[in-house]
């Protein structure tokens, strides 16, 4: 085992990592802050029972491979360098080091040790989380285990960071000691019928994000609750041999029970918009049965993409409360009052239609208006809505993409030019014609 | 359970003493109140061979709490049950005890504490037929306790905790490593605790890997609170460290209960729980 005060001894670059503080640990081994001379990394060193050649083969065939690609590939805090220590038979590897002050566990946020992100960042997290495992998959490899512990946020921004990358392996192809956490586990791998691979790490990302957004798993119903021996063959009963979703509409069998310690739930899924709750259930009733029926990550992308641009306060208690397509009012999830849902924007592209509320500080960025837009250049904003200085009741989009726009009032008079850096007003059927294909029409 | 003092059971590879001792608190003997901690230490042979579980418990000091002494004992009971019962299940490595443990000893225990504290409830208040018909959060209220606990085998140590309290590991060379880092206290005073809403998310777990030799210490808030500083604490837990090796396991803790209860004279007056687990370093002892 390391101990602070350590050094140890890089192969890839003949490199010298001294250690100077413990950051936790896990299953397979302890992280450790680590000095290379340049700059602080961590690094990784495995218990002994799990320091086996296969893995350390693995790590390296990752580092040769490197990360996906993208913005996505970022996210994933991957492998540097492995390391010995002479006299020691385990090995470790190295990796970027985290700043642990911005990030956070989701455990550490149940604990209340950490602050709740909102639902903007929530969506936000969501999102980045499953383009990651897209851009992962793209890629060709499989993650394997993915779970809880695994996946890092910042709480105020909505940024994600995906570590322990050292069970990812190649979709279809590498072998792994790893079968991932029960909890967590798709229903073919936990009864033996398959290996993990990119469609198990679907039912796996599914249940993470129903962990993130309900904070229970869901499968723990009143199945769960009646088992009085709670072992791995109650376990393997619950997640994978009859799995039951506890919120399936055509199966009650595994409903919540009413424990106090099982409320918690029952109140976020009904916070949780419509589309999301879709979602999930398809995860966990379609999508346990039959693998090729589980929601892609494009579709959780998108999902939470939409439901950033649809998040409202109440005006009674700030309480940020999600819009769907359709609703005149709102019924705040907090205070039970109603509210008038605020104006929109309905903009129409080739990829379909997307609603983005306007708010005072609604913006709109390229991926909003340019579904195909590069990945790069997504999250630039290309409108934002303005309040006239001359007269505060009146607002507008002021166009920011350098190109102009074609604005067409409602009351069908001449279609007028808007100049990038000029704005139309933001009235009930005004429309807007973007670039060729995009079309935004202003409802109220 | 184990003695309240005196060496575990002889372990000829990992020669092992635990201790424990749980002290009413200065102003609980001012003012007549109970001792409302509650501490147990629990070392036998398990599928994962030697283990060794310390758990510590603080009953919540409020009227509104009256039957926390209650609580903290039913808590300390159950959880030394409920590990028990996890070691026994989930031995086939560390790493599946370590993940069983995270995800479902929290709501296993509160299950299990809450039928507990049902069952002493309806023992000692039988009359009381509303309440005990319809349960609620007002009766596990009075119970209200924190807990503590850490269990290890071979070089493994898998620690729990939920509310204030603190759990260290101590090396002969003097370091001091806290397995799970302290807590920002809650406003006045307040801890989380197994009464706290949501309490089966409020819980901290750890898996850390023991060097030997070693100190476990677990201990409720009246210890580190009575101390002048968190140096001091650490001076505290370097001491027996230092003493143990110098005298002996046996010879340092009989002077500890005096030392606590001067701690809670001369600090916040509460009770004093400390459960020590010293793991010695078996080639050392080859060399003497």
């Amino acid at each position: 085992m390391l101990l602070i005060g350590d050094t140890v001894q890089g192969l890839l670059g003949s490199r010298h990592y001294r250690i100077i503080d413990r950051l936790g640990e896990g299953g397979q081994g302890a992280v450790f802050l680590a000095d290379d001379g340049r700059g602080e990394v961590a690094v990784k060193w495995y218990h002994r029972q799990n320091a086996v050649e296969q893995q350390r083969e693995m790590i390296a065939r990752l580092i040769r491979m490197g990360p996906p690609g993208g913005e996505a590939g970022r996210r994933f805090v991957w492998p540097l360098d492995v390391v010995t220590k002479k006299g020691d038979l385990s090995f470790g590897y190295v990796m970027p080091a985290v700043n642990l002050k911005s990030y956070a566990e989701l455990g550490q946020v149940w604990a209340r040790l950490r602050p709740t992100p909102g639902m903007r960042q929530r969506c936000r997290i969501s999102w980045q989380l499953a383009q990651a495992y897209r851009q992962l998959h793209l890629a060709g490899y499989c993650y394997r285990d993915i779970s809880m512990g695994n996946f890092l946020f910042d709480p105020k921004s909505g940024e994600v960071l995906i570590i322990d990358n050292d069970n990812i392996g190649i979709n279809q192809q590498s072998g792994s000691r790893i079968l991932g956490t029960m909890e967590f586990m798709a229903p073919e791998v936990i009864t033996g019928r398959q290996v993990p691979s990119t469609s198990t790490d679907l039912y796996s990302l599914a249940v993470l994000l129903f962990y993130f957004w309900i904070w229970h798993h869901p499968m723990h119903g009143m199945l769960e609750y009646n088992v009085r021996v709670w072992d791995i063959p109650a376990k393997k009963r619950i997640y994978g041999e009859m799995p039951v979703f506890i919120f399936d509409p055509r199966d009650g069998s595994n409903r919540l029970p009413a424990d106090p310690e099982y409320q918690t739930p029952l109140r976020f899924w009904d916070a949780c918009p419509k589309s999301i709750r879709d979602l999930f259930i398809r995860s966990f009733t379609d999508g346990i049965r039959n693998p090729d029926r589980r929601v892609t990550e494009g579709e959780w992308v998108h999902a939470f993409r939409q439901l950033e641009n649809q998040i409202a306060r109440c005006p009674h208690d700030r309480a940020e409360n999600f819009w769907q397509p359709g609703m005149k009012q709102l019924q705040c999830w907090h205070c039970h009052r109603r509210f008038d849902a605020p104006p929109r924007f309905v903009i129409s592209s080739s990829s379909g239609l997307k609603h983005v509320l306007v708010l005072p500080e609604t913006k709109l960025r390229r991926s909003e208006l340019e579904p195909f837009c590069s990945e790069e250049s997504m999250d630039e904003v290309v409108a934002e809505v303005i309040q006239n200085p001359n007269n505060p009741n009146v607002w507008g989009l002021r166009n920011l993409t350098g190109e102009s726009w074609q604005f067409m009032p409602a009351d069908g008079s001449e279609p007028r030019e808007v100049v990038s850096g000029r704005a139309v007003p933001i009235s009930a059927g005004h429309e807007v014609k973007i670039g060729y294909q995009t079309n935004l029409r202003i409802e109220v | 359970m184990s003695d309240r003092t005196g060496p575990a059971s002889a372990s000829v590879r990992l020669p092992a003493h635990t201790w424990f001792d749980v002290r009413r608190g200065s102003s609980h003997v001012r003012t007549g109140l109970p001792c409302q901690d509650a501490a147990a230490v629990w070392r036998g042979r398990l599928p994962q061979g030697q283990v060794t579980i310390l758990v510590v418990a603080d009953g919540h000091g409020d009227s509104k709490y009256d039957l926390s002494e209650h609580g903290a004992r039913l808590a300390v009971q159950t959880a030394l049950h409920c590990l028990r019962s996890f070691c026994r299940r989930f031995n086939t490595s560390s790493s599946l005890l370590y993940d069983a443990i995270r995800h479902d000893f929290a709501h296993r225990l509160t299950r299990q504490w809450r039928q507990a504290v049902l069952r002493h409830y309806s023992e000692n208040f039988p009359q009381d037929v509303e309440l005990l018909n319809r349960p609620s959060i007002n009766l596990y209220r009075r119970y209200g306790t924190t807990l503590l606990f850490s269990l290890a085998f071979d070089d493994c140590l898998i620690g729990g905790q939920i509310g204030d309290g603190d759990m260290t590991v101590t090396h002969t060379g003097g370091d001091v490593g806290r397995p799970i880092p302290a807590a920002e206290r809650l406003i006045a005073n307040e801890t989380h605790s197994l009464i706290s809403a949501d309490s089966i998310r409020l819980w901290r777990f750890c898996r850390w890997t023991l060097h030997e030799p070693c100190l476990i210490c677990l201990s409720t808030d009246g210890l580190s609170n009575g101390m002048a500083s968190d140096e001091s604490f650490g001076d505290f837990l370097r001491s027996l460290v230092r003493n143990i090796e110098q005298y002996s396991f046996a010879e340092t803790v009989k002077v500890v209960p005096g030392f606590l209860d001067r701690v809670s004279a001369g600090g916040s007056g509460d009770d004093v729980s400390l459960a020590l687990f010293w793991q010695a370093d078996p080639r050392r002892k080859k060399k003497k």
